[in-house]
């Protein structure tokens, strides 16, 4: 791989041994990949942050042996618990001191304390078209690459701290133009009224497709929130790190231009019956509900807003859990405006920083949860035994929490 | 001791060192993160070939890594508490897998073909050299 003065002279060793092993390990790492060299990154979002994956914690540990600072902007990833409420979500001591812990890790490191899988909410425009980043978080690298079109690769928690630390990625898979052709066009027939049909349409393209890049053709006026609802269930069940919409999307302006000029490999169409089949699939509850989650990926303001005004006036059933998740910074603004407020009068809660998959307490009984999100119902029914699941529309889960049912 | 007839596969090295011992080979893929037991090495992904089988200190070879990055974190506790793969041989480079490689320095091939992968019998007697991506394969 070629090397800059500069990438030889962190190879040296001339900023630290840290810095040193870093390179070491990318230049290994690139050489594998088969780049040709490393590119400069604008920005990085790092997790790591999670205290029960086994691997993450220990090398956070081991790795981070000096007082050195990530290159460029950095955010990082949803923590196991909520700061202030921890308490009331069933989350040990122990998981809060481990937690203390990464977060002291992540502030001496110069890491932007953000806790959230929607870093794009708060980092305003510090990424655009055709910057190179290294993004963790397969919704987030799905979002950067589709809708923003930044470039980036799925990086683990591991390659994304060391690429933050040398501001530097090796320059190969989607950093690459050709590698961000599209190659299978989704025929959209389906109409998509809610949040959670984009939710079911990413789920049913994923697992059809596989790694593809798929091309959505029909998708029409969708907001930037349900285009992160799309990339969160694309990268759930196909492993898909790019996507384009025809005449919404930034690299797929026409047809032509999202498969740079060349024909699709392959073709399918997605009707109403596809959409609904999702919804059957992912719900294995039976009648009653005694939680509700809204919020994955974590909420926007506009969505917190949203859903404020449907909330507005009522009161959800005595006993019921109605959980809402978004990041620290969202729910500030959300606060100062009144809307964590409006919500938090009808009985729902609003959490920080943190998310039911990544709770321990919500693991230690079961429970009949209702939501709109694919990767809850979809996980959460292999991390949580026993447990129940409700996936429908969104209109459905509001209702399930005045009611406690789900009909 | 082993008999000399050996014969040679070459792939691309991208961790070196050399490693002798017993192979674990499959032509599917794997996923470390939910696929491989991380306190013991076994391979317990549901429905996988070698399911009860264990990568523990073995010659590990197979298509490539598939899901989650998560699969760096695996490798990299998996020598922590050295119930990790002696060495790992694959035919598509997965990002993640390579990477954990990497971190937790352990002798890796790429590149070898299918052909190459499906002539090795699981459990045969091998050698390989992560610098050169030789792999000697003897047989009995």
């Amino acid at each position: 791989m070629y090397l800059t003065k500069e990438e030889e002279r962190i190879l040296n060793g001339e900023q630290g041994p840290l810095l040193q092993k870093a390179m070491e390990i990318m230049v290994r790492f690139g050489d594998a990949m088969r780049a040709e060299r490393l590119v400069p990154i604008v920005y990085a979002h790092v997790s790591l942050t999670s205290t029960n994956i086994r691997g993450e914690h220990e090398f956070l540990k081991s790795f981070i042996t000096e007082d050195v600072k990530v290159k460029v902007p950095t955010t990082c990833q949803t923590l196991s618990i909520d700061r202030e409420r921890w308490t009331e979500l069933g989350i040990s001591e122990d998981v809060v001191k481990m937690a203390m812990n990464i977060v002291e890790i992540f502030r001496r490191l110069g890491i932007r304390l953000t806790f959230t899988c929607t870093p794009y909410y708060l980092i305003e425009d510090l990424v655009k078209l055709g910057d190179h980043i290294a993004s963790c978080e397969s919704s987030a690298v799905t979002f950067f690459n589709s809708v923003i079109g930044a470039r980036t690769n799925r990086e683990s928690g591991q390659s994304g701290l060391i690429s933050a630390l040398i501001g530097r990625t090796p320059e190969y898979g989607y950093h690459l133009t050709e590698n961000r052709k599209g190659t299978v066009l989704v025929k959209v027939e389906a109409k998509l009224v809610d949040d959670a049909d984009f939710s079911s349409l990413g789920f049913q393209v994923g697992k059809i497709v596989g790694p593809a890049v798929p091309v959505f053709d029909g998708i029409k006026n969708p907001i930037i929130d349900q285009l992160k609802i799309l990339a969160n269930s694309l990268a759930l069940m196909g492993g898909i790190s790019l996507y384009h919409v025809v005449g919404v999307t930034p690299e797929a302006k026409t047809l032509k231009d999202a498969f740079q000029g060349d024909v699709p490999e392959d073709k399918i169409t997605i009707t109403n019956e596809d959409i609904e089949r999702t919804y059957k699939e992912l719900t294995t509850g039976s009648g009653e509900v005694r939680t509700v989650v809204i919020g994955c990926p974590h909420l926007s303001l506009d969505e917190l807003k949203r859903y404020a005004t449907l909330l507005e006036g009522k009161k959800v059933k005595e006993g019921l859990k109605v959980w809402f998740f978004t990041s620290a910074g969202i729910f500030e603004i959300a606060k100062r405006m009144g809307i964590i407020d409006k919500i938090e009068a009808t009985g729902a809660r609003v959490y920080r920083d943190t998310c039911p998959l990544l709770m321990d307490g919500l693991k230690k009984k079961p429970e009949m949860i209702a939501t709109n999100a694919v990767k809850q119902s979809y996980y959460g029914q292999s991390f949580i035994p026993g447990t129940g699941f409700y996936f429908g529309r969104t209109d459905k889960v509001i209702k399930a929490a005045f009611t406690g049912r789900w009909e | 001791m082993r008999k000399n007839k050996y014969r040679v596969i070459k792939g691309r090295g991208v961790y070196p060192g050399i490693v002798e011992g017993e192979a674990i080979v499959t032509t599917e893929s794997i996923s470390f993160l939910g696929g491989v037991n991380q306190k013991t090495g076994e391979i317990i992904e549901f429905n996988h070939p070698l399911k009860g089988e264990n990568i523990a200190g073995k010659i590990f070879m197979f298509y490539s890594g598939r899901g989650s990055v998560g699969s760096t974190s695996t490798i990299y506790y998996l020598k922590l508490i050295r119930k990790n793969p002696s060495a790992l041989v694959m035919v598509i480079p997965d990002p993640p897998v390579v990477f954990g490689a990497i971190l937790a320095e352990i002798p890796t091939i790429v590149d070898v073909s299918v052909e190459d992968l499906k002539s090795i019998k699981n459990h045969s007697h091998v050698r390989i050299n992560g610098e050169s991506g030789e792999i000697f394969v003897y047989e009995d």
